[in-house]
């Protein structure tokens, strides 16, 4: 089990995350909604490690880092390297041998070419595809269904059932309710760096509610569009 | 599109004073290393000329590149496009004619303004039409792109050494072993984003071992054409300066890397540059400043591959 414990951070004076109490469960997918702005992101860099913060993040086998798989929400690559090299670096980074490339490019992606002249939807799923690769244990997918089409989306909703049922630990983020519904266990309503609601399956509509409430309000009307 | 302009001024003095130089004094550094190294290009070489204005006209196809442009192409009406390109690529040329001009080459030096002029209008310049293969490809990442970024430049070098065998100028053969590894330095001089060194599951200390490896290995590679050449055509006096060059070389390339990674995220500041500097002038030096930037490295790498 992953347990966040008391997490909080601070960028200067401005605190993004306050106390956040989590715990993930091996083969369990959770999900994180909130506006932007509400520090998803900020919450997934500070489990990977990517970010310092206050507070205990804690998995009894071994380091979260070493384990975690961060799929950004817009990957960046590095210039005139190509897609096969880019998972040849990932793979080679967590000491993982032997892959064959071409057999485990489960979106067609074009590998031979340099990973920056993808596009958005490519990136994406090139970083996943190294992100899979590495054998991790938990799963931290940063919106994987934003900029992707349909048929890829139907794609990253089978693996992210296939790690389930191996047990991984999943963390995910969509501003697309419905593939939230469709593949989460659990959903943590983050607002203000807060965790505001955590609802189990049967309890999603509760979230979907109050986010319909949070985003329609009069706002559109006093923007007065002439 | 005066503001443009005035924009990039001001870029460029941001980079400066990032860098961790008085802006002034960093464009006084940037004019005097220009003119060092023009008068050294032309005082080593012959048919320096041709050389020198094919390296400025090659350096101002970059600016023709898709991504810049398609920018610029989005900000401006298409007239101004044109005007923003061609002053662009004039100004940009204009410190290798003028240098051309204080050489007396003054057809040169028309003619790459004319070039680079009538090149502004080429500007679909694209990363991916080719992938250009590298024998670099089980390791990334910095010597494939450096690679890319790098491979006309070797035939050259090989040349050159090829030509100092024939004409039994030891010097030149230096002076292309001397530019590759420089070249080979260079890969690591910027620093990556952090997510490339998160991914990793090593200690610090694994972490360089791993990057220094593969650092030696992959500049033996590039480096033994020339090593061989000059080892079987010239004395054993000489084949001993060559053997220490090419040990001075690998230092560099450690220095190098040490260097990048106990100043990251930030740039290598000009203090540790000049470090390197006098260590060039004055090699013992590296005994001392090597573990000092060794623990640095760890210190900082701490943070990035420990949590």
């Amino acid at each position: 089990m992953l347990s966040i414990r008391n997490l909080s951070k601070k960028y200067g004076k401005k605190k993004v995350l306050n106390q956040i109490e989590l715990q993930f469960k091996p083969g369990e997918i959770s999900g994180i909604v909130g506006e932007n702005g509400a520090g998803k992101t900020t919450l997934f860099k500070c489990i990977a490690g990517l970010e310092s913060h206050e507070g205990e993040i804690h998995h009894p086998l071994k380091n979260v880092k070493n384990m975690s798989g961060f799929l950004e929400t817009n990957p960046e690559f590095l210039s005139k390297i190509t897609g096969k090299e880019y998972l040849q670096l990932l793979c080679n980074a967590r000491n993982i041998k032997n892959v064959h490339f071409e057999e485990k490019n489960i979106f067609d992606l074009p590998l031979q070419q340099y990973a920056e002249t993808y596009s958005t939807g490519m990136k994406k799923k090139l970083a996943l595809t190294g992100v899979l690769l590495q054998q991790n244990d938990i799963f931290i997918l940063d919106e994987p269904f934003n900029g992707v089409d349909i048929h890829s989306n139907l794609i990253i909703k089978e693996l992210l059932k296939s790690l389930k049922e191996k047990g991984k630990i999943v963390l995910l983020s969509s501003h697309i309710f419905s593939t939230l519904q469709d593949t989460c266990d659990h959903l943590h309503y983050l607002k203000a760096g807060k965790i505001e609601h955590s609802v189990k399956r049967e309890d999603f509509k509760k979230i979907e509610k109050l986010m319909l409430n949070a985003g329609l309000s009069d706002k559109v009307k006093e923007f007065n569009i002439k | 599109m005066n503001f443009y302009f005035i924009l990039q001024l001001k870029r460029m003095y941001r980079h400066i004073d990032e860098f961790g130089v008085i802006p002034i004094l960093g464009f006084l550094l940037i004019i005097g290393l220009f003119i060092g190294l023009s008068e050294t290009l032309f005082d080593k070489l012959s048919y320096a000329s041709y050389i020198y204005s094919g390296i400025g006209l090659f350096l101002s196809l970059k600016l023709g590149y898709k991504k810049r442009t398609t920018f610029l192409k989005k900000c401006f009406p298409l007239e101004t496009f044109w005007k923003v390109r061609m002053i662009e690529n004039s100004l940009f040329i204009l410190p290798f004619s003028s240098f051309l001009c204080y050489q007396q080459a003054f057809w040169e030096a028309i003619s790459i303004h004319i070039l680079a002029i009538i090149f502004s209008f080429w500007n679909d310049l694209s990363v991916r039409s080719i992938t250009i293969p590298t024998p670099f490809g089980k390791r990334p990442f910095e010597f494939i792109i450096g690679f890319r970024n790098t491979f006309w430049l070797l035939p050259l070098l090989y040349g050159l050494t090829c030509i100092s065998v024939s004409v039994k100028n030891y010097n030149l053969g230096i002076f292309s072993l001397i530019i590759l590894f420089i070249c080979c330095m260079s890969f690591y001089a910027k620093p990556e984003p952090l997510y490339y060194i998160w991914i990793h599951s090593k200690s610090p200390k694994e972490f360089l071992a791993d990057k220094i490896k593969t650092a030696l290995l992959y500049s033996s590679f590039l480096v033994l054409p020339i090593a061989i050449g000059l080892s079987a055509f010239f004395s054993f006096e000489e084949l001993q300066i060559t053997l220490l060059f090419i040990i001075l070389g690998y230092a560099l390339i450690v220095l190098t890397i040490l260097g990048k990674y106990s100043n990251y995220p930030s740039q290598v500041p000009i203090m540790q540059m000049l470090a390197a500097l006098v260590c060039l002038i004055f090699p013992p030096l590296l005994i001392i400043i090597l573990p000092l930037f060794y623990k640095r490295a760890i210190k900082n790498l701490n943070s990035f591959l420990t949590c």
